[in-house]
C-alpha cells in the first residue's frame, strides 16, 4: 500500500515537474549552483573544526544532490546574515527556517519538515531548580532573529513575566554569555543545547516550549523547483525506516555512527579471504568426515570379512597375550581340539593346544618362529601340526599379542613317509631288477656269440641272421636296462657338483667315441665354452646322449657353442619333423623314421640331469634333412661364466 | 698250479669264460674257478692249494664284482691290502659298463676292468695290454698263443 501511495506521489511530482519545467527552468534562470546560506546551528547546520559545512543538512542536501542536475554553494555567515542574504538575493536557499506567517509573506518553504524542535532555557549548575518565573526581571540571553528566542518572548509575555533580554549573533555567543555569567540562562534549540552544555558547563533547564519544524526556504518565487526537489526526497525518506534521513538524523541528534560505514578495503579484502577460508575450512571438514566415513565402511567390511575368514577357516588361529595365555581360538581350532564348552580364554594353552614339550615360552620369546609339534593324544594316533608364530609389537617393541596359526600335518606327514618307503622300494628293485635282468642277458649275448664262432660254419644263411639278430637283440636289451637305472639313480642319488671346463669334457668324449665318430666320419667343432659347476658324470652323461644322439640321426657335423647361459649343440643330420620336437624328450621315444640304433632313453635321461641342474634344454629343427639344433638354458650359478675354448 | 683264478658266481657266464679262456692255454685245467667271493679268500688265505703252500702264484685274477655273501670288491680290497697277493693282477668283470663300479675297483687296486660278456679275442687284448706288468713271466705268450 504504501509503494502504491509512493508510487503515486512520485508520478504526481513527475508530472508536476515536468510541468514545471516546461514553463520555467530554474538554471536557465539563475547560474547551476544554488547557493545555500550556512549557519552556526549545530547540529543542525554549521562550520566544523575543518571550516567544512555539516550537520543534518548539508548531509541531506549532499544526498539529494546525488543524481540531480543541480548544485549548490555553501555561503558562510550568521543567522541574521542569511536572512539578509536572501533577500538580497545574493543567497538561493537557506537552512533550517522555522515557518511563520510573517516569513511565508517573503518567503517560499518546501512542505515536508525537516525537523521539529523544542526551545529550552539553559543556565548554569547552580541554578538547577530555575522555573520560569524565576527569570522575571533576569537577563536571558536569546540569538538575535531567532525563533527560539521569540517563543521565549511570546511564552513569558503570555504569562506576564519579563525577562532583560540580551541578543547574541550566535547560539554559542548565547551559552558563553551564560557561563560567564553575563546573563542569568539563555534560550537555544533542544537539540543544539544538549550538544554543548558540557562544552560550556551548564545544564538544561526543565523549561521547554513551543514545539516547530524548521524547513528549507527560498526567496519567494524562486526555487519552486529545487523545493520540491526536496521534498520528493524528503517523502521518500520518511517513508522508510531506515532511509538515509533517519539514519542522519539519528548520527546528529545522539552523535553515534549510524551512517553507512565505510569500510577500508584491507579490512574488506582480510574479511573475505577469512570468510574463504573459513568455508573451505568447513568444506574440507565435511570432506574429511566424507572421506572417514568411507574408510569406516570399508573398514567395517574388512573387519567382518576378517572376523568371518578367521572364524571360518579351516586352519588352527590362536592369539595369545603377552603372557602366552589364550586370547582368543576360532571355531575349527576349538573343534579341533575338541575344546567344547571349555573355554580355554585366559588359560594357558600348552596341554590342550602345544604339547609341554615343544617349549612354548621359549619360542615366545623369539621374533619369528615356525615349528612341528607333536601332540601326544590319549586316545588314537598323536597329532602334529605345523605351527606358524608371527609376534604382534607395539610401537616400543613390547609384544602386544602372539598370533599362532596352525595346519594339522599328521596325514601328511604319514603320506610322506609311505612315499619315501615305496620310493626306496622301487630303487632297491629297480636296482635288483637292472642287474638280475643283466646276468641272463649277458649268458644269452654270450652263447650267441659262441654259437656263431664255433658252431657258424654248419648254419646256413637264414639261420646265421637269426643268431646274428638274438645277439643284437640282448645287446640292445641290455643298453635299455642300463638306461632304466641310470635314469632311476638320477633320483635317488644326490648330485656331485664339482667345476669342470666343457670343452676338456667334450674333449674327452670325443676321444672315447673316436672310433665310432671316425667309422660315421663326423668332426665335432667347438666354439668357445664355459667353466661348469655341475654334477660331472651326469652332464658327461648328457653330452654322450646327444652327441650319439646326433651321430645316430646322420649327422655329419656338430657345433657346440655357447651365448651368454645357452649352450647350443647343432647337427646337420636328418632332422626331426615338426610334430615330434616335444615328444622326443619322452622316455622310450624313438623316431621310427629310420633304423637308428639306441633304446630312446638318452634324451629323457638328458632332460631330467637339465632340469635337476635349474636349466631347460629345447630342440629345434627346420625340417626332414635340415639337422637339429639343442639349446640348453642353464642358471648363471652352474655357468660360472669363465669363457675359454 | 693254475695259472688263471676265475671268481664268477654265474654258471653260464664262467662257462662262457672258461669255453673263451681254453681256446688258448692247452690245459684247461690251469685255470682255477672258484663259485664266489667266500671260496677265493679260502682258496687264497684259508684252506685252499694257495693258502696251505701247494701252488704257486696265479698269472692273474679274473673277478666278478656283483657275487652273493662277499662281493667282488671286498676280495679285492682284502688281495690288494694283502703283501703276498698284492701283486697278482686283478682284472674284474661287470655286466654293466657303470663309470662308479669302474672308478671303485681302480681305486681299490683293480689292474683292469672288462664288461660282460667276454670273447677270447677280448682277453688276449687285455692281456697283451696288461703284457708289461708281469713280463718276467715266460709262461703268459705261450698261455695266449
Amino acid at each position: 500500500m504504501r509503494q502504491v501511495l509512493l508510487v503515486l506521489k512520485l508520478s504526481v511530482f513527475l508530472i508536476i515537474s515536468f510541468c514545471a519545467s516546461l514553463f520555467a527552468d530554474p538554471f536557465n534562470d539563475h547560474s547551476d549552483r544554488v547557493r545555500v546560506g550556512i549557519f552556526p546551528f549545530e547540529p543542525m547546520n554549521f562550520i566544523d573544526e575543518k571550516g567544512n559545512p555539516a550537520g543534518l543538512y548539508p548531509d541531506l542536501l549532499r544526498e539529494m544532490a546525488k543524481g540531480e542536475s543541480w548544485d549548490f554553494v555553501f555561503v558562510e555567515g550568521s543567522w541574521a546574515e542569511g536572512l539578509e542574504r536572501l533577500q538580497s538575493e545574493d543567497i538561493d536557499l537557506m537552512l533550517s527556517v522555522a515557518y511563520t506567517e510573517e516569513r511565508d509573506e517573503i518567503m517560499d518553504f518546501n512542505t515536508v519538515s525537516v525537523i521539529e524542535l523544542w526551545s529550552q532555557i539553559f543556565t548554569r549548575p547552580d541554578r538547577q531548580s530555575i522555573n520560569i518565573n524565576d527569570l522575571a526581571g533576569e537577563r536571558v540571553a536569546i540569538m538575535a532573529e531567532d525563533i527560539n528566542g521569540q517563543h521565549y518572548i511570546e511564552t513569558a509575555a503570555e504569562l506576564g513575566i519579563q525577562s532583560i533580554i540580551v541578543e547574541y549573533p550566535t547560539h554559542n555567543d548565547v551559552f558563553e554569555a551564560v557561563h560567564r555569567g553575563d546573563v542569568l540562562a539563555g534560550v537555544a534549540p533542544q537539540h543544539f543545547g544538549l550538544r554543548h552544555v558540557e562544552q560550556y558547563d551548564l545544564i538544561p533547564s526543565s523549561i521547554l516550549f513551543s514545539p516547530f519544524s524548521i524547513y528549507f526556504a527560498s526567496e519567494e518565487g524562486r526555487m519552486a523547483d529545487v523545493l520540491r526537489h526536496i521534498d520528493y526526497h524528503l517523502i521518500e525518506w520518511k517513508e522508510k525506516k531506515n532511509s538515509f534521513y533517519y539514519r542522519t538524523l539519528n548520527y546528529w541528534m545522539t552523535g553515534k555512527e549510524l551512517r553507512r560505514v565505510i569500510i577500508p578495503l584491507w579490512v574488506i579484502v582480510t574479511m573475505a579471504v577469512i570468510s574463504g577460508l573459513v568455508i573451505l575450512f568447513f568444506l574440507f571438514i565435511i570432506l574429511l568426515r566424507h572421506q572417514v566415513r568411507l574408510r569406516t565402511e570399508a573398514l567395517t567390511i574388512q573387519e567382518r570379512q576378517y572376523q568371518t575368514l578367521v572364524k571360518y577357516a579351516s586352519t588352527i588361529i590362536l592369539r595369545l597375550n603377552r603372557s602366552g595365555d589364550v586370547i582368543a581360538i576360532n571355531r575349527f581350532g576349538e573343534d579341533y581340539f575338541g575344546l567344547g564348552s571349555d573355554s580355554l580364554e585366559g588359560k594357558s594353552p600348552v596341554g590342550p593346544v602345544f604339547s609341554a614339550e615343544c617349549g612354548l615360552e621359549e619360542r615366545l620369546s623369539k621374533d619369528r618362529d615356525s615349528f612341528v609339534d607333536r601332540l601326544p593324544r590319549k586316545e588314537g594316533r598323536d597329532l602334529y601340526i605345523q605351527w606358524s608364530l608371527k609376534f604382534i609389537r607395539d610401537d616400543n617393541l613390547n609384544l602386544r599379542e602372539t598370533l599362532c596359526i596352525g595346519t594339522d600335518i599328521t596325514d601328511r606327514l604319514e603320506i610322506e613317509r609311505d612315499l619315501k618307503e615305496s620310493n626306496e622300494q622301487l630303487e632297491e628293485m629297480v636296482y635288483i631288477a637292472s642287474h638280475d635282468l643283466q646276468v641272463p642277458l649277458v649268458s644269452m649275448s654270450g652263447y650267441a656269440g659262441e654259437l656263431l664262432e664255433n658252431y657258424g660254419d654248419r648254419l646256413d644263411e637264414e639261420g646265421l641272421f637269426c643268431l646274428e639278430r638274438l645277439q643284437v637283440n640282448s645287446k640292445r636289451m641290455q643298453k635299455l636296462v642300463l638306461s632304466l637305472l641310470d635314469l632311476s639313480r638320477l633320483n635317488t642319488v644326490k648330485k656331485n657338483v664339482s667345476e669342470f671346463s666343457l670343452a676338456e669334457l667334450i674333449g674327452k668324449i670325443e676321444k672315447d667315441m673316436a672310433i665310432l665318430l671316425e667309422k660315421e666320419k663326423v668332426s665335432i667343432r667347438c666354439g668357445s665354452l664355459p667353466v661348469m659347476s655341475a654334477d660331472l658324470s651326469r652332464i658327461e652323461g648328457v653330452f654322450r646322449n646327444l652327441i650319439l644322439n646326433a651321430v645316430l640321426y646322420g649327422g655329419k657335423n656338430i657345433d657346440i657353442s655357447a651365448v651368454g647361459n645357452t649352450l647350443s649343440l647343432s647337427d646337420d643330420g636328418i632332422g626331426i619333423p615338426a610334430g615330434q620336437l616335444e615328444k622326443i624328450f619322452k622316455p622310450g621315444e624313438r623316431l621310427k623314421m629310420n633304423s637308428a640304433e639306441g633304446v630312446g632313453m638318452g634324451l629323457t635321461f638328458s632332460r631330467k640331469v637339465i632340469e635337476q641342474h635349474g636349466g631347460r634344454i629345447r630342440a629345434y629343427s627346420e625340417g626332414e634333412g635340415r639337422g637339429c639344433t639343442f639349446t640348453i638354458d642353464f642358471p648363471e650359478s652352474v655357468l660360472s661364466g669363465d669363457l675359454h675354448g | 698250479m693254475a695259472d688263471i683264478l676265475l671268481v664268477e658266481d654265474e654258471e653260464d657266464h664262467a662257462r662262457l669264460i672258461l669255453r673263451s679262456l681254453s681256446k688258448g692255454p692247452e690245459d684247461a685245467n690251469r685255470i682255477r674257478h672258484l663259485k664266489n667271493g667266500r671260496e677265493a679268500l679260502d682258496y687264497l688265505l684259508e684252506t685252499g692249494n694257495f693258502a696251505l703252500g701247494l701252488e704257486d702264484l696265479p698269472l692273474f685274477i679274473l673277478l666278478d664284482i656283483n657275487m652273493p655273501l662277499v662281493n667282488g670288491f671286498e676280495v679285492l680290497e682284502t688281495i690288494k691290502k694283502n703283501d703276498r697277493l698284492k701283486s697278482i693282477p686283478v682284472i674284474m668283470l661287470t655286466t654293466t659298463s657303470r663309470r662308479e663300479d669302474a672308478m671303485k675297483a681302480l681305486s681299490l687296486g683293480a689292474n683292469d676292468f672288462m664288461i660282460k660278456p667276454v670273447s677270447f679275442s677280448d682277453f688276449t687284448e687285455k692281456i697283451r695290454q696288461l703284457e708289461y706288468y708281469w713280463g718276467s713271466v715266460s709262461d703268459v705268450k705261450e698261455i695266449f698263443r
